[in-house]
């Protein structure tokens, strides 16, 4: 399976005058006829682009977990299908990165609320004290 | 800072009561989902259900679908990590024997589907020998290389083939041109495959017969080895002088042959090392100096250092040691045949 967007070097969202004008273009004759058969063709290429889509995600996600060079990923699909590391995270660490920060979140928050309610109680008391002690002295 | 906020999958995840299992459902809905269609059928679902009963995850599959549809890479790679993290030693045969089962359910393999078991093979690191094995094993048959629907001969063998099948559904005969451009097709299938076949069995051979070469070779090897030693014991009984015979019981070491024009003493001495050197190559005593050639190639190939760099400091001072001990017979023999 080879990339045939890439080797007449457009997009896979190109328009169809696009990619008659990109394979006419073409000096590559094996690459000519073949996509010439596959994309002009509107049932064949909705199917080669439901796989090229499949390929370019496994393609991702090959480059980011670093099996770019396994023993499955050869030929012609890899060649074409490759990208290089695009220094993405890993999705796991970043997982366990953002519970961390969640729970550090979540505990600040509690330590804060402690602090505010028994603030809150003291200058309560405090000014109900303040409030007998100004409105009802005979009770001293 | 990334985006601080939970993706659905990862929300999931944590409220999930086993984090691989859920990967591996989401992972398994990702390859029923990739044979071409894009949806997932009732069949397929009790299918997913039936083979993941035993899987604890506490949690509805519509979400876990609806990622699946939209190919969500994401969340495809949050579980292909947790996949690997959680799946070592036998439960990454189960899994793939599960992932096998899915994929070929309903017929043959689509190629999308080829890609993406390849694909988790190679994240559990499971060889392609084993999954070979594996795959005959689950599906029956032995897996085979995936279409390319790049290519127009493709289309024009599978359309020649699907107009045979509505034709013969049909009931009504082909016109000349088409039964002719199908018959064309229909062949140059059968011989593709027959071509196939042809280098599979080639291929297998060639290996089969690498291996017993492997097998002669190590055992030429350590017979050598061991008629040497006890060619050096009789020597030491009769009263050699140690230093010499320790060297040799060392066999190759990587000075062995470095020094060996200052020590140069007769001829049945060379003739002697010349086997040695013979032997750490793999050769025959008759060996000529193509066949030494090749053989020092074929071996400087496998055991180059620069291989094991990846690996621990031990592999690579072991490959290294290796390497010039095949580097010094080579050079010694060169030498020799100058």
């Amino acid at each position: 399976m080879r990339d045939l967007y890439r080797r007449l070097d457009i997009h896979v969202s190109a328009s169809d005058a696009d990619i008659a004008r990109a394979i006419a273009r073409c000096q590559n004759q094996a690459v000519k006829t073949d996509a010439e058969d596959v994309l002009r063709a509107e049932s064949r290429k909705r199917e080669y682009d439901q796989l090229y889509g499949t390929l370019t995600g496994i393609g991702l996600l090959r480059a980011r977990m670093g099996l770019s060079h396994a023993p499955y990923w050869s030929g012609n699909v890899a060649n074409d299908f490759s990208i290089s590391a695009d220094g993405e995270y890993a999705r796991y660490a970043e997982l366990k990165a953002k519970m961390a920060r969640a729970v550090h979140v979540h505990d600040t928050w509690q330590q804060v609320r402690r602090m505010m309610l028994w603030s809150g109680g003291i200058s309560l008391a405090t000014g109900i004290g303040v409030a007998l002690l100004v409105f009802a002295p005979d009770l001293f | 800072m990334a985006s601080s906020r939970f993706t659905p999958f990862e929300r999931l995840l944590l409220s999930s009561r086993n984090e691989a299992d859920t990967a591996a459902l989401l992972l398994l809905a990702w390859l029923a989902m990739s044979d071409g269609q894009g949806t997932l059928s009732d069949r397929k679902r009790a299918l997913l259900d039936e083979l993941t009963g035993d899987f604890r995850h506490d949690h509805g599959y519509q979400l876990i679908v609806d990622l699946a549809s939209a190919s969500d890479f994401v969340a495809l790679q949050l579980a292909a990590e947790v996949l690997q993290r959680y799946y070592r030693g036998p439960r990454r045969e189960t899994f793939l024997r599960q992932a096998i089962h899915v994929a070929t359910h309903e017929g043959a393999l689509a190629a999308g589907q080829h890609h993406v078991l390849r694909f988790l093979a190679d994240l559990l690191s499971v060889a392609p020998e084993t999954f070979e094995v594996l795959f005959r094993d689950v599906a029956g048959y032995p897996l085979t290389v995936p279409d390319d629907p790049s290519a127009a001969h493709y289309w024009r063998s599978r359309e020649s083939t699907d107009h045979r099948h509505s034709s013969r559904q049909g009931g009504h005969g082909t016109h000349g041109e088409d039964s002719r451009e199908h018959t064309a097709g229909e062949k140059g299938n059968a011989k593709d495959s027959r071509e196939r076949h042809r280098k599979e069995r080639r291929y297998r051979q060639r290996e089969h017969s690498k291996d017993e070469r492997d097998e002669t070779r190590r055992r030429r090897w350590r017979w050598r080895w061991r008629r040497e030693d006890t060619g050096q014991r009789e020597q030491a009984h009769g009263g050699q002088h140690s230093g010499e015979d320790k060297r040799r019981r060392e066999g190759f070491s990587h000075e062995g042959f470095a020094h060996e024009g200052a020590q140069a003493k007769g001829h049945a001495a060379g003739n002697e090392k010349v086997q040695r050197a013979l032997a750490v190559l793999g050769l025959m005593e008759n060996a000529q100096k193509s066949d030494i050639k090749r053989a020092y190639r074929r071996l400087a190939q496998k055991y180059h250092p620069d291989r094991y760099h990846a690996q621990s400091q031990e592999a690579m001072v072991t490959a290294s040691l290796r390497f010039q001990r095949i580097k010094n017979a080579y050079d010694y023999l060169m030498r020799q045949y100058a």
